[in-house]
């Protein structure tokens, strides 16, 4: 097979792979030039001299920095991250003006970084206040800490909206919570309201209204010796160790540790 | 200037120094630099909190840009004056770095399925001598993106096998950067799916965490209000006859108000999960965060625990005392004619003898025959050219 030949191949299969990947245009169109290039030459010599004369020879770089911003905007239009895909189009700007602009400017990308970060902390953030909406919840004796954690919390928010209640309306906060649509809301009125006033209800945990069945405990409590004495005579059960299996349809198994 | 600080900006400015600037306008940025640089160390007075505000001006990233532009600049000025003949590389020559790279991961067995990679692409490499008909077939395979990936995959895979499989909350992070890598073809699809898996990775298991945060609750209320420093606690006072009124009268006043509790929770699963207890003892997973335990063993592969009938004890504990609500006569009455038998936390030697026990049963596996590789900080989940190296993920073990 002649040089020519083998290298048309080579490039044939880089326009396959980055042509059947979404993410790869630039590229694609960077391997297709070179192949039409190459189509139109006798050697690969003369298709090289004519590519240093249309830019072709150190269009690579660029095609794959832009390529990287495409696969990064790509998916930030699909997250919704509006602001992450407004910087990928200027970026891919810069490098269309300046084939080296990723090179110079290497710090774009702890940029770009920084911009999805601010949406991964919201959603991070939005779940923490959900876990402090729970432990308060569970039997809501301590506002204070409750308040403490919800105020931290809530300073996570940030993208689309550092607002709670405006996140919270959105489908894609509420697919984040496991639980029924009315527990949802009392989430979401709960944390909105101690967001806004700094306040939380509590409940007064009280035995007062059991106080005849302890005090009649304490006055039985003779009576129950016998009880008490047998139970206290039982063995004293050894620790386990719970093994999981191997795989998920599987079940733990326990051994006593001697 | 704050000594520590002007120490750590000096690095930088020795750092432009130590390059060879051929460009006098880079040379003009250099010096404005090093005034910026200067000005900004004086307006700081912690070297505690420097750092990170180093990072937010925005100085250290134009230290990286100087730095590259210095660098591209020299060598385009470096570039030889005269053509030399061209030299075209080998597949031997150009496989060179491979080998390289190769010897050295060669040293962790961890990583089989990027060294077979390696090893397909060598013995390509032998049978041309043709570097355009070697990359050809290298690019039918995709190898060199496999390179990465399948080595990737195949750390992943391992990492997997040191995890509790039924634990969908720590196994889910693994399992979605697995699908993730599976779905990319070169450096820019990986950057794709690396940021939907991130997106993805932040929502799901924190999601699958919340179901167990509603049983551990209960578990507490459950545990303080049978166990040791509740129940127990008062028949132990009654059996041994040391029952000082104040201790009693509390702690049976603690079990009258941890029932209420208790009740409430599982009234707050109902609602917010729809679950009843039946459900959640009859979840072989969701069923064992009732009661406390610690992981002892790979990334929560075994956990130590109080006694074996431990969940019976508080199955009956549900049925027969918190939703009938019966008294606290009657709670002390029945408890004597079940012979569950008294529990106990574990004790320090028992975690070790635990840890034996897992070792044996699980020594076969993948993740605890390279446990040391994984452990030394040297694996990383992603590498390959322009690919961020990422630490690996999801294997936090859960305690």
């Amino acid at each position: 097979m002649s040089d020519t030949k083998i290298t048309k191949e080579l490039y044939g299969l880089y326009v396959q792979r980055f042509g059947n990947c979404p993410r790869t245009p630039y590229q694609a169109e960077f391997y297709r030039k070179w192949l039409d290039l190459l189509n139109e030459c006798s050697s690969n010599e003369e298709a090289e001299e004519k590519s240093k004369e249309n830019g072709l020879y150190t269009g690579g770089a660029a095609a794959v920095a832009l390529d990287r911003v495409v696969a990064n905007k790509q998916a930030a239009q699909e997250l919704g991250w509006t602001d992450v895909a407004e910087f990928c189009d200027e970026i891919i700007g810069k490098i269309k003006a300046d084939p080296y602009y990723t090179f110079t400017h290497s710090s774009l990308w702890i940029d770009l970084q920084a911009k999805k970060d601010g949406w991964i902390r919201t959603i991070e953030g939005f779940q923490r206040l959900f876990v402090d909406f729970m432990e308060y919840d569970d039997a809501r004796n301590d506002a204070q800490r409750a308040l403490a954690s919800i105020a931290e919390d809530a300073k996570m928010l940030s993208k689309p909206s550092s607002d709670f209640a405006t996140l919270a309306a959105m489908p894609s906060f509420r697919a984040m919570i496991d639980c029924s649509d009315e527990y949802y809301r009392e989430f979401t009125d709960t944390v909105s309201k101690a967001i806004a006033t700094g306040y939380l209800d509590t409940i007064q945990w009280s035995a007062e209204s059991r106080r005849s069945e302890i005090d009649e405990l304490w006055d039985k409590k003779d009576t129950l010796t016998e009880e008490c004495r047998h139970w206290y005579s039982q063995e004293v059960k050894k620790p386990t160790v719970r093994l999981s299996p191997e795989t998920a349809d599987g079940k733990y198994k326990l051994i006593e540790i001697e | 200037m704050d000594p520590t600080i002007q120490m750590m900006l000096q690095g930088y400015i020795d750092g432009l120094a130590s390059m060879k600037i051929t460009d006098d306008a880079i040379r003009q940025e250099v010096e404005d630099y090093k005034k910026e640089l200067m000005a900004f160390g004086e307006s700081q007075n912690d070297p505690a909190t420097f750092f990170p505000k180093f990072q937010d001006s925005g100085l250290m990233g134009k230290y990286m840009d100087l730095s590259t532009k210095i660098t591209l600049a020299a060598q385009a000025a470096e570039a030889p004056a005269e053509k030399k003949e061209k030299h075209i590389a080998t597949p031997s020559e150009w496989l060179e770095p491979f080998r390289t790279s190769y010897d050295y991961i060669k040293n962790y067995p961890i990583r089989e399925r990027g060294l077979a990679v390696y090893r397909k692409l060598f013995e390509i490499g032998d049978r041309h001598t043709n570097i355009t008909e070697f990359l050809a077939e290298v690019e039918r395979e995709n190898l060199l993106w496999k390179l990465c990936s399948e080595d990737t995959l195949g750390i992943l895979d391992i990492t997997l096998t040191g995890m509790d499989p039924l634990y969908k909350g720590l196994t889910y992070s693994t399992l979605r950067n697995m699908e993730a890598w599976k779905a990319s073809v070169c450096d820019a699809d990986a950057y794709y799916q690396q940021d939907l898996f991130a997106e993805d990775n932040a929502k799901m298991p924190a999601r699958l965490l919340q179901r167990e945060h509603y049983v551990i609750c209960l578990g507490a209320h459950l545990i303080a209000y049978r166990g040791p420093q509740g129940k127990e606690r008062i028949m132990e006072m009654i059996a041994t006859g040391n029952c000082p009124r104040p201790e009693f009268m509390s702690r049976a006043a603690g079990m009258v108000i941890l029932k209420q509790q208790a009740r409430r929770t599982l009234e707050i699963i109902k609602k917010s999960l729809g679950l009843t207890f039946d459900d959640i003892i009859s979840d072989e997973f969701l069923k064992w965060k009732l009661i406390s335990t610690s992981n002892v063993y790979g990334l929560s592969r075994a956990y130590i625990q109080s006694n074996p009938n431990i969940l019976d004890i508080l199955a009956d504990t549900v049925y027969n005392e918190i939703i009938p609500d019966i008294s606290l006569i009657d709670s002390i009455k029945r408890e004597a004619s079940l012979n569950f038998g008294r529990w106990r936390m574990p004790e320090d030697p028992e975690y070790k003898k635990a840890e034996e026990i897992a070792r044996q049963t699980y020594q076969h596996l993948p993740y605890f025959k390279y446990e040391d590789q994984l452990n030394n900080g040297s694996i990383h989940v992603g590498t390959g050219e322009g690919f961020d190296i990422k630490p690996l993920a999801g294997t936090s073990p859960a305690k």
